[in-house]
């Protein structure tokens, strides 16, 4: 009789137990689509020669491009790392300027200002992009050389 | 034995059991903590600011006990899921909502006078290789009155 009351109390305790560990719940999902990975490849912006003391210009369209390819239709993050010269604090380069398009033709590309602030862009129904880059150089008392900076375009899935 | 000539023939202590019964505890998940598209090897953070919500009612004032079960991966390990982040508030919006972290133990938070509370997830998704594809699991809150 004992042991069994025993083991009718410890029955007791351990439902009492259950009883407060359950809760009220929620749940969510935490969700993510994966898709192709997204390559950037690009071309330079070339100034040329320009003088010692001198400014020139290269419009987008005849500027440095970047391809970037991924997944169709999907809309991507685009900021620019740009550089304030070309390795030489006499040769600046600055007024930077901007198309893009789905396909690769500069005809009915739209306008977009480079920066390092995030914008927004689309993929083409066949996973492509095209961004063209220029921007104006400008020279004072440089000494004669060849000089380059690296211009980079990150793309991220939004 | 022989008792002392007017000694009381037995003792009582006395105590109470008490217990409150408050109005019930429900908690909604509206909105999924979503990471959108990823490529196949990348990392991407979404703030809890602008992640997952769950929604607590229940009774005015009241403490309640707090915990998350938080998924490791979106079904695939290849999908992997942590750094997780939390705001909590009394009110809907995130702005003026607290910091906390939900991977953390059972925490205690106390419901508004309304008897609301709030809660915002976020986290990072990091993938290797992972094959192109949909991914989800499930996150859930669970609450208890202290």
């Amino acid at each position: 009789m004992r042991r069994t009351l025993w083991l009718a109390l410890a029955f007791v305790a351990a439902a009492a137990g259950s009883a407060h560990a359950q809760g009220t719940t929620g749940s969510i999902n935490a969700t993510a689509s994966v898709v192709a990975a997204l390559s950037v490849n690009g071309t330079d912006l070339a100034f040329g020669n320009v003088a010692p003391t001198s400014f020139k210009t290269i419009a987008p369209a005849s500027g440095g491009t970047f391809t970037v390819t991924g997944a169709a239709s999907q809309p991507v993050s685009v900021t620019f790392g740009l550089p304030a010269n070309l390795g030489n604090a006499a040769v600046t380069i600055g007024s930077w300027t901007g198309l893009s398009n789905t396909s690769n033709t500069t005809a009915g590309a739209a306008a977009l200002t480079p920066s390092a602030s995030a914008q927004t862009l689309s993929l083409s129904g066949t996973g492509n992009l095209y961004v063209w880059i220029g921007a104006t150089v400008t020279t004072t008392a440089a000494a004669v050389g060849s000089y380059t900076a690296p211009v980079t375009m990150t793309v991220v899935y939004n | 034995m022989v008792l002392p000539a007017g000694a009381p023939a037995q003792t009582t202590g006395g105590m109470s059991a008490r217990a409150t019964v408050v109005s019930a505890l429900t908690v909604a998940g509206t909105a999924d903590l979503a990471f959108g598209n990823v490529a196949q090897t990348s990392s991407k953070v979404v703030l809890a600011k602008n992640g997952g919500r769950f929604s607590v009612t229940g009774a005015a004032s009241q403490p309640v006990s707090v915990s998350f079960a938080l998924p490791v991966n979106l079904g695939n390990p290849a999908v992997a899921v942590g750094t997780w982040t939390g705001l909590w508030g009394t009110t809907p919006g995130a702005g003026a909502a607290t910091a906390f972290v939900p991977a953390g133990p059972p925490a205690t938070f106390t419901l508004s006078a309304g008897g609301r509370l709030f809660f915002w997830i976020g986290a990072t998704v990091t993938t290797t290789a992972a094959p192109v594809g949909s991914y989800s699991s499930p996150l859930t809150l669970t609450v208890v009155y202290n």
